[in-house]
Parts: C-alpha cells; sequence; structure tokens
C-alpha cells in the first residue's frame, strides 16, 4: 500500500437538481501511485472534472453528495473530512491547476498578494521569506521579471503567463499531488507545449505525483504514464500509457483514438465518433456507450458491464468476457 | 488622468447647465409669481408694474440669457419674498441637508452591506428569504408614509423622540430611519446579488483550492470585488439623498434645502428654486465624478487604462 499516494474506491456522486437528483460519477476506481502521473481522459461530460473536484472536496456543498465509495489519500481517508480538515490539505499536500487562467485569478488583488494565500495559510514565514519564495517559485515556471510581477495585476499578463503563475500557486507549498484539469485547453498550441515541458520539468524536480485530465489524447502521450479513460461518470478502460496507445480494448478508447487528426493524411475526412455522451439522467440499464458503439450488440443494451483485466490492462466492454459473447 | 478629469469636468458643466434649463422653462409653466405676492384683487395696472420691476414681462428667451449670464457669474438672484440673496440662502441650509444625508448613508451601508454579504453566503435559507422579502418591503414604502408612522408611534404615542425640527441627535433619529430605509433595502438586495454573482466565479475556487478559510474567502477576496458595483450604486443614492430628501424633510421640518425648496416652489420664488437646483446638479455630479475615481481605485483594469 505504500507506494499508492491517492486511491479511490467505487465512487458514486450524485446531484440534486431542479428536476431530481442525477449520478454523474457512478461506481469510480483508481489509484495514482507515488511519482506517477495518471491521465484521465474522456470527453466533455465524462466526469473528469466532477472527480478531481470532490478529491479536493471543492463540489458545492448543498447541491452535491458523495453516496457511496471512498477517497484515501497517503493512507487517510479523506472521503468525508470536514472543510476545515481540507482546508490543511488544499494547497499543501494537494493543489489543483485550472482549465482557464484567463478567469482563475482574482482580478482585484496583485499576483503577490494571491500566491501570499498558502503560504499564510500553511506555512509560518515572516512576510520577506514569503516574497522571496514566492519570487523563486515564479523565476521557477519561467516567468521573467519575477520581482516585478507580483505587484501587478492578472490583466497584465498574457494567458500563458497568468497559467505559469496559476501553475507556481500550486507549487508554492511543494503539494505531494498535483491535480492539473486541463491546465493548457485554453492556451494557443506553442504556449500549451511550453507550459506541458514545464510541467514535466516541474514534476520531476519536484517527486510529484500528477492526476492529469484532459480530453486531448495528445497531451496524454506527452505527459502520463497510465490512463483512465472516463465515460458518461463511469471508467471505461485503465491502461499503461503504450498499451494504450497500441492495444486499446474497449470501443470508445478506439472511437478517440481514431478521431484523432494526424499529419500524415492530408484532407481526408475526420473521423468522430457518433452521437454525444448522454446526460447523467438519461442514463438507465447496459451499457453507457451501447448507444453509440459501433459493436454494441443484446447484451450490451441489457446489462452493464464489468471490468475485466488483462494483467494492469482493465476494460468495461462485454467483448472482453473471456468467454466470448 | 489628467485627460479622464478634464473630460469628466466637463461633463458635470454640462450636466448643470442642462439641469438649469430644464428647470428655468418648468418652474415658469407653474405660472407667475407676481400674483401670489398681490392681493387676489390688485389692479391690473398694479400688477403689470410689479411683473415690469422683477423683469417678468420680457420675452422668455431674454429672461433665460440674462439668468445665464448671472448664473455663471454665481449670482442667482435675490429672494421674491426676503430679498435675501437666493444663492446664500441655499447654502445656509446645506449643512442640514449634508448631516442627515450622510448619517442615512452611513447607518444604511453598516447595516445593509453586512446583511447582504450574510444574504449571499447563507441563500436560499430562511434568513436570506427574510432578508430579501422585507428588502422588497422596505423599496416598497413609500417615505413619507414610513415617516408619518414613525412619528405616530415614536413622537405621538411613545413619546420618545420629538416629531419635527433639527439641532440635537435625538432630532435625527427619525429622520434618518426614514430616508436610510430605502437605501438599506436597495443595498442589501444589490450587495447580495454582486457577492452571489462573485462567489460563484473560477477565481474563487482558485482561492479556495489554495486553502483560504471561509471567511477569508469572503471577506476579503470576494468583498472587493462586489464593491465594484455597490460603490456605483453609494454614489447615486448619495445623490438621492443630497437632493431627493424633499418629502422626509418636508414631513420632519428639517431645516434643510429640500424643506426650502419645497417651500419656494409653493411660493413661486424662482430664484431659490434655481440656485437650489443649480447646487443639488454640482453635488449630484460631483458625487459621480468621485465615485468613478473611487471605481478606479478598486478596479486595477480600470486604474491603468
Amino acid at each position: 500500500m505504500t507506494d499508492v499516494l491517492l486511491e479511490i474506491k467505487n465512487l458514486g456522486i450524485e446531484f440534486k437538481t431542479g428536476e431530481g437528483t442525477v449520478q454523474p460519477i457512478r461506481g469510480v476506481d483508481f489509484f495514482l501511485k507515488k511519482g506517477e502521473t495518471l491521465g484521465v481522459v474522456g470527453e466533455s461530460g465524462s466526469g473528469k472534472s466532477v472527480t478531481s473536484l470532490t478529491v479536493l472536496g471543492l463540489l458545492p456543498e448543498k447541491t452535491s453528495k458523495i453516496v457511496s465509495g471512498s477517497i484515501h489519500f497517503e493512507d487517510e481517508e479523506i472521503t468525508h473530512y470536514s472543510d476545515r480538515q481540507y482546508r490543511k490539505l488544499r494547497g499543501n499536500d494537494i493543489s489543483m491547476i485550472f482549465q482557464e487562467p484567463m478567469t482563475s485569478l482574482n482580478p482585484v488583488f496583485t499576483i503577490g498578494e494571491q500566491l501570499s494565500e498558502p503560504l499564510k495559510r500553511h506555512k509560518k514565514m515572516s512576510k520577506k521569506q514569503r516574497e522571496k519564495a514566492i519570487v523563486d517559485v515564479l523565476k521557477q515556471v519561467g516567468i521573467p521579471r519575477a520581482e516585478q510581477i507580483i505587484d501587478e495585476y492578472p490583466h497584465q499578463l498574457s494567458g500563458g503567463m497568468r497559467q505559469r503563475v496559476m501553475i507556481s500557486l500550486a507549487l508554492l507549498c511543494e503539494p505531494k499531488l498535483l491535480i492539473c484539469d486541463e491546465p493548457t485547453t485554453a492556451l494557443d498550441v506553442t504556449i500549451q507545449a511550453q507550459i506541458l515541458k514545464l510541467m514535466k520539468q516541474v514534476k520531476q524536480d519536484k517527486d510529484m505525483s500528477m492526476l492529469f485530465i484532459t480530453h486531448d489524447l495528445g497531451v496524454v502521450a506527452e505527459m502520463c504514464d497510465r490512463v483512465v479513460v472516463m465515460y458518461a461518470g463511469e471508467i471505461v478502460e485503465v491502461a499503461e500509457i503504450n498499451e494504450l496507445f497500441d492495444n486499446p480494448l474497449h470501443p470508445y478508447t478506439k472511437g478517440l483514438l481514431a478521431s484523432l487528426p494526424t499529419n500524415n493524411d492530408r484532407k481526408s475526412k475526420l473521423y468522430s465518433i457518433k452521437g454525444q455522451v448522454p446526460r447523467p439522467n438519461e442514463i438507465g440499464e447496459g451499457c453507457a456507450f451501447a448507444n453509440r458503439c459501433p459493436f454494441a450488440f443484446d447484451k450490451c443494451y441489457a446489462k452493464t458491464p464489468p471490468a475485466f483485466s488483462e494483467g494492469d490492462h482493465l476494460s468495461k466492454c462485454w467483448l472482453q468476457q473471456p468467454e466470448g459473447r | 488622468m489628467l485627460d479622464f478629469i478634464v473630460k469628466r469636468l466637463l461633463q458635470v458643466i454640462i450636466v448643470v447647465f442642462l439641469a438649469l434649463t430644464v428647470v428655468f422653462f418648468l418652474i415658469r409653466l407653474s405660472g407667475d409669481p407676481t400674483t401670489l405676492f398681490l392681493p387676489p384683487d390688485a389692479p391690473r395696472e398694479q400688477i403689470e408694474e410689479y411683473r415690469e420691476q422683477l423683469g417678468f414681462n420680457r420675452p422668455l428667451y431674454v429672461q433665460y440669457g440674462e439668468f445665464m449670464i448671472n448664473a455663471v457669474q454665481g449670482d442667482f438672484g435675490q429672494s421674491l419674498r426676503s430679498g435675501e440673496d437666493a444663492l446664500g440662502l441655499v447654502m445656509q441650509r446645506m449643512p442640514a441637508t449634508f448631516q442627515l444625508a450622510f448619517a442615512a448613508l452611513i447607518v444604511s451601508m453598516l447595516i445593509a452591506i453586512p446583511l447582504g454579504v450574510l444574504s449571499a453566503y447563507k441563500r436560499n435559507t430562511l434568513f436570506d428569504r427574510v432578508g430579501v422579502g422585507l428588502s422588497v418591503v422596505g423599496q416598497a414604502i413609500p417615505n413619507f408614509w414610513f415617516g408619518l408612522i414613525l412619528i405616530f408611534i415614536f413622537a405621538a404615542q411613545l413619546q420618545i423622540l420629538p416629531s419635527s425640527g433639527g439641532g440635537s441627535i435625538s432630532h435625527m433619529i427619525l429622520p434618518v430611519i426614514t430616508l436610510a430605509l430605502y437605501s438599506i433595502s436597495r443595498f442589501v438586495r444589490f450587495t447580495r446579488s454582486a457577492m452571489l454573482d462573485v462567489l460563484n466565479q473560477d477565481y474563487i475556487r482558485t482561492s479556495k483550492a489554495a486553502g483560504a478559510t471561509t471567511s477569508s474567502l469572503i471577506m476579503k477576496y470576494a468583498l472587493k470585488n462586489s464593491l465594484i458595483p455597490i460603490i456605483t450604486l453609494v454614489a447615486l443614492d448619495l445623490g438621492v439623498l443630497l437632493g431627493g430628501a424633499v418629502v422626509t424633510e418636508v414631513v420632519f421640518s428639517w431645516p434643510g434645502v429640500g424643506r426650502l425648496l419645497h417651500q419656494s416652489l409653493l411660493n413661486r420664488d424662482f430664484p431659490i428654486v434655481l440656485a437650489g437646483v443649480f447646487i443639488i446638479a454640482i453635488i449630484y455630479a460631483v458625487i459621480n465624478f468621485i465615485a468613478d475615481v473611487l471605481y478606479a481605485y478598486v478596479n486595477p483594469q480600470i486604474r491603468v487604462k
């Protein structure tokens, strides 16, 4: 157990909505080893972000509830932590980088003021020490003129710079786990490459574990050691990175891989998976992917598939049933 | 910055000029003041003579031109009734009006902003619903009625507070409550919605993920953002309180500009009315100017531009 940092077992989450309750996350199981980067992949609405917010206790308290399962962080069960207990983790042992660098920084506080928050909460430092720590981290993430930037406001920085600031905010207390929720989605491609490179390097330097949420398989290939593929609130496939790209088992994963544009064939038609992720209230019996799956047969509509495993490679699809159909 | 100030000052001049022009013509629609000063059976010649003496027999545009030329020099003429300098009379009454308006504004902010913040934090709870409900009622109550009810309860029945006049703290209590009621109701609802808006922003989640406590999230990170729209509202309300406290001042016989204007209007004492409008328009425009500067202070995105 010692080399597992984060373990999620059979996690189920319920949202209260105007039309009753829905379960955006159902029976999610995965673990993250120390020093590992685990990718969580899926289309919009597959429950990636909800899962990551749950780990930090950031779901809205009044409208959401963990109805089943558990979350362990460093052998400690944190599933039903109070806000006060979570606060000790947030920004300290677990940090998070969000998708939208343009709106994720507070427009009326300087960069320095915002970066002092985790240090004030978690470290006993004098004002001078804090300022030095902040400037150091800003330099680490490749921000020029760090000494001036701490007195500037977010709108004075570009998107890439803001995301660098977000990364330094997450790194300040040297967390054990860094959750990245689509950190490069809002950035343009050249900046994206810079930021990914930076994150990879930072991860190595600080010996952190990373939970990397994205819908971009290219980014996954670049960053991750293992991948969890989510669809409509469930995990459909888990595999080591090369295994996943070489030998995808679940039709959804295959579809995602086939949808990747390649540089080689020009102007050929892009493949896409027909249909959309069902909304949580539309999911009934059977495999959630069945109505979009080119290989679906009767059983798929009747019964939800369990997880079939082949070594470390796990997939939830009736096609993988050893005794066949 | 200098550019900004010059531009805003020009706007102040335009606002004051337009306000004076509109009131100058509107007030003349109310009738001829001479009929009020002379007995109803005064002979025609006497009326004409009086009109000529006051200059009311000249064409309107001539009167308007003369008025503007004098006004630019700060001369609004003399009270038709007492012969005193009109602007001087208005200025004499200003301190009392300022006293009332600022007291009401401070009371409103002290009560309403914490209530609004709390209401947003406890949204959709009983506290929030009762708060919002009461503030709708507060906005709907006309202040002449509310003032009279307060007088009835605290002055007539309980006899613990004076019903009219000025001079002491106890005289201020009822008019301040009357004036503050409307502002409180507006501020509570506005603060609540501004806070709710901010609390849903991504950057609040960022601060939370960085380990901020609930109280620092709300009192520090969210409140400063919500203050931006609140400042505008407070400035507008201060303008209303300073210029529009007429009804409250009349109900409580408060010796301020509002009551002076009310009396002068009834007397068709044009110079005083115009001098009053002049002062109120200037105050209103200047307050808005100050609000813009404050706005820039809390909103760095404007400051730099």
